[in-house]
């Protein structure tokens, strides 16, 4: 089999082997079809735990787990009928979806990405073979380059495909951009959900335009193998849809996005933790929802503490100068200027922009944004600010080279925080034309106002379908 | 006043934050309508291609490997082949060992220019 034709067979069945799940958490075919290559990375992921854990060969634990995936799926499509994820039609995901395609097409470069070579293809290389393997170069103090506690998502959806049509780095580069392409889809879908309140044409637009952000500075990582986007682009979509809301499909889709967040990198573990602290506080009235929100942070940290257990490390952990940061050793505190500069010239320009647009949207349209159901601006920048002291940490306390280090990753890992800042504008700027189209309907008479406004209209109608019970004086 | 002002914003906020969709689209129309990409990276991939084949063709099925590792990290030709060789021979299905003792094979590459030659030595 030629390496293009393995690539796109692999491909198919990544996308194929997740249909089923994808269907239960959407109830829809075209949403399912953006959500399967996800639920085939979770199968898998959890496929490489039990291997791991038990011992035995991949393929056998890929299958039991499919196996009963599917017969999970059956049961609970029988038993517990639910309403389709809103905004999950042809047309919507054709606009999730399309744009995304051009700058795909960087998938045909060579697959010579470093990183992705020494991290990801080469942990899904020891995932394709047996358990007993996958513990020993865990614990292989010469694999310390490769970050072995890094979590296994992207690279258990590789093996997967080099179990389907043979090892090839261009089936590797292949399934791991399918992937993160079903990851940054279901970015602009969260961002369309979120910003329903506008016209259907804005709200995709809005989906769109966050959604293509992914690429940021990293221009070659989304399909050249890289992980960064997809964690990135799940955990912002989970950012989006629990913390501006409403989310109407209830939380299993932000939950198993964020869940995918915390399996695929180190990063995605601590900020969807940092998320999950930060619903908390804000849900903390409805400890029934709160807690729920912490399921990925446990996925996340059962793999860490897996990894810890068989002898996994990276240069950060093993190496990192913590001690040092906290007795306030100025050979750390020196990193601090090249990183401020570094931070300034990736996310300076974007970011100011955006916290002109968020101050000034906070300030004149807060109460318009709460009567249309949208949550807080203020969360989404509280999750930006923690994720940027984290990243600002991890660079002052790497055992690296600084100057080395952020030339060669600072461009990849303030993508989600790009990505926060422009579904922020995005959000701002929907509110924005609902609140003044909705305005000028009630002052002009023009007629789109209950069009873009549905929550607002319904409120209104519920309101005026019992207008004794508000009239003054109660009923006459 | 406000709300076309909010509105503006996102789209130039939006539009910024499209530059490297832009590029990487652009990368993509070269390298597939033009066919041009950098001839170094091109010439890396088939090195990467060669070794792998020649791990096909001189390494037994299941044997157990060895890469050397050098402490010289400026030697970023040899660095970066003992990241690749463990990834390659893994994915072919070997045992990649850290103790030299417990292996049948010693793997190295020696890198000439486009291309690279798998040295195995056998020691057991």
């Amino acid at each position: 089999m030629g390496p293009l034709l393995g690539a796109a067979l692999a491909s198919v069945v990544i996308v194929a082997a997740g249909l089923p799940a994808g269907y239960l958490v959407a109830r829809r075919l075209p949403l399912a079809l953006l959500f399967a290559p996800l639920a085939t990375a979770l199968a898998a992921t959890v496929a490489v735990i039990l291997m791991i854990t038990c011992g035995g060969p991949f393929v056998g634990w890929l299958l039991a787990v499919l196996v009963a995936q599917y017969g999970l799926v059956f049961l609970l499509l029988r038993h517990r009928p639910r309403a389709p994820l809103p905004h999950a039609g042809w047309v919507d995901c054709l606009c999730y979806a399309v744009p995304l395609v051009p700058p795909f097409t960087a998938l045909r470069l060579a697959p010579t990405q470093w990183d992705a070579h020494s991290i990801w293809w080469t942990h899904a290389a020891y995932f394709t073979s047996s358990g007993a393997i996958a513990r020993a170069q865990l614990g292989n103090p010469w694999m310390y380059f490769s970050h072995t506690d890094y979590p296994p998502l992207l690279s258990a959806a590789v093996a997967v495909a080099w179990r389907v049509s043979g090892p090839n780095f261009w089936t590797a580069q292949a399934a791991s951009a399918v992937v993160t392409f079903a990851g940054i889809a279901l970015l602009a879908y969260a961002v369309r959900t979120v910003t329903a309140i506008g016209p259907p044409v804005l709200s995709r637009l809005a989906g769109v335009l966050v959604a293509l952000s992914a690429w940021g500075f990293a221009v070659v990582a989304p399909a050249g193998g890289l992980a960064d986007p997809l964690w990135a682009s799940t955990f912002v979509a989970g950012c989006v849809m629990l913390l501006v809301g409403p989310t109407p499909g209830g939380l299993t889709l932000p939950l198993l996005l964020l869940t995918v967040s915390a399996l695929t990198k180190n990063e995605g573990f601590i900020a969807v933790a940092e998320l999950a602290v930060l619903t908390t506080l804000r849900d903390r009235r409805d400890l029934h929802r709160a807690w729920r929100l912490w399921l990925p942070v446990a996925a996340g940290f059962l793999w860490s503490r897996l990894a810890r257990h068989y002898g996994a490390t990276s240069d950060l952990v093993a190496g990192g100068h913590f001690a040092e940061f906290l007795h306030g050793d100025p050979a750390v505190w020196h990193r601090l200027r090249p990183i401020g500069d570094s931070m300034a010239t990736l996310l300076g320009l974007i970011t100011g922009l955006s916290a002109v647009s968020a101050a000034l949207g906070t300030a004149f349209l807060r109460r318009q944004r709460a009567a249309l159901g949208l949550g807080a601006d203020l969360w989404l920048w509280l999750a930006y600010g923690l994720f940027f002291v984290t990243l600002t940490i991890t660079y002052l306390t790497s055992p690296n080279d600084i100057a080395w280090h952020l030339a060669t990753s600072a461009d990849r890992v303030t993508v989600p925080l790009t990505l926060l800042v422009v579904a922020s504008s995005a959000i701002w700027g929907v509110t924005a034309y609902a609140a003044c189209v909705g305005t000028d309907g009630a002052g002009g008479g023009t007629t789109p106002a209950e069009v873009i406004m549905p929550a607002a209209s319904l409120k209104l109608t519920t309101a005026a379908a019992a207008p004794m019970k508000f009239a003054p004086g109660g009923k006459p | 006043m406000i709300a076309p002002l909010l509105i503006g914003m996102a789209i130039v906020v939006g539009v910024i934050g499209l530059h490297g969709a832009r590029d990487a689209t652009v990368i993509g129309y070269q390298t597939i309508v033009q066919h041009s990409q950098d001839p170094a990276e091109v010439a890396r991939a088939a090195r990467y291609h060669s070794v792998v084949e020649q791990v096909r063709e001189k390494v037994p099925d299941g044997a157990t490997v060895f890469v050397p590792q050098t402490p010289d990290l400026t030697d970023t030709v040899t660095v970066e082949w003992e990241q690749r060789l463990p990834e390659i021979a893994l994915m072919e299905g070997h045992d990649v060992v850290s103790d030299a003792a417990e292996a049948d094979y010693w793997l190295r590459v020696v890198q000439h220019g486009a291309g690279a030659t798998l040295v195995v030595e056998k020691k057991h």
